[in-house]
């Protein structure tokens, strides 16, 4: 839907802040939708559980965090620690730019920096190593290095990273569905719908009604 | 065992079709529809791909 065709079907709602007609002929609304925006990025579907959107919630919840956490669970193991594939490391020779993608979960991606921020202090990863960046350099010890993770790993630390960046990035689309609602595809009834719409013949009134002050 | 590393793509397929159909959609119904629908072309799309890379490297 066109950003004047929602603006005018909300002044036709009767200015009940921040919504969209779904298909149905309901009206949806949004809430805050930067607080919407902010809880949805905090946790994949609870923006939208905060918008009353349950159903999508437990979808977007689903579908995204069963990504991340199967991820976590083939980019790691029992003895070099789970979660091996989500670290947050900037250093020269290991800038993990996949992390930029997974942090697009939010919380469950956050323990990565509690290890990080140790590693950088020179303390012992937490949680057996979970979620901890690897060792820099070739001598074997706690936390492994990256090449026996990969060593150790196979195939399964791509996959895991795969797995968890693109969890990360799906959540982007969440965050903007939960602060703008759907993108709604577009059908030949809606353009004609939106063409009406947008004609000046019929935008002029609706507008003038909707102009502070106007008579 | 070994497994054939293209079963990993289900899953993910799956939940970026699913996602995907619920940033166009509202309803669950039309969810589901679409999701259905953007899984389909994402499989023919690749199969295209995939056909096109068989058919070069038979060819080279």
């Amino acid at each position: 839907m066109g950003e004047r065709a929602r603006s005018l079907t909300q002044a036709a709602a009767g200015r009940r802040g921040p919504g969209f007609v779904d298909e149905e002929g309901r009206w949806v609304s949004l809430k805050d939708p930067w607080i919407a925006a902010f809880l949805a990025w905090l946790l994949p579907g609870l923006g939208h559980w905060y918008q009353g959107r349950q159903a999508k919630a437990i979808l977007f919840f689903v579908c995204i965090m069963g990504l991340f956490i199967y991820g976590c669970y083939l980019g790691g193991n029992r003895e070099l620690g789970y979660a091996r594939v989500v670290y947050a490391s900037f250093r020269p020779g290991d800038m993990r730019l996949y992390y930029l993608c997974q942090i697009g979960v939010g919380l469950p991606a956050m323990p990565a920096l509690i290890q990080a921020a140790r590693v950088r202090q020179n303390k012992p990863p937490l949680w057996n190593n979970f979620m901890a960046p690897p060792r820099l350099g070739t001598d074997d010890g706690n936390p492994p290095t990256l090449s026996r993770l990969c060593y150790e790993l196979h195939a399964y630390f791509d996959l895991g990273s795969l797995y968890t960046a693109i969890a990360g990035l799906l959540n982007i689309l969440v965050i903007f569905d939960a602060f703008g609602g759907p993108l709604f595809p577009e059908s030949p009834a809606r353009k004609e719908q939106e063409a009406a719409q947008d004609s000046p013949s019929s935008v002029a009134p609706a507008e003038a009604s909707e102009t502070p002050g106007a008579k | 065992m070994t497994v054939n590393y293209m079963w990993y793509l289900v899953p993910l397929l799956i939940a970026v079709s699913l996602v995907y159909a619920g940033t166009r959609q509202e309803a669950m119904p039309a969810v589901l529809r679409h999701g259905v629908k953007t899984l389909v072309w994402i499989v023919v799309f690749m199969g295209i791909i995939a056909v096109i890379l068989q058919v070069l490297d038979a060819f080279t």
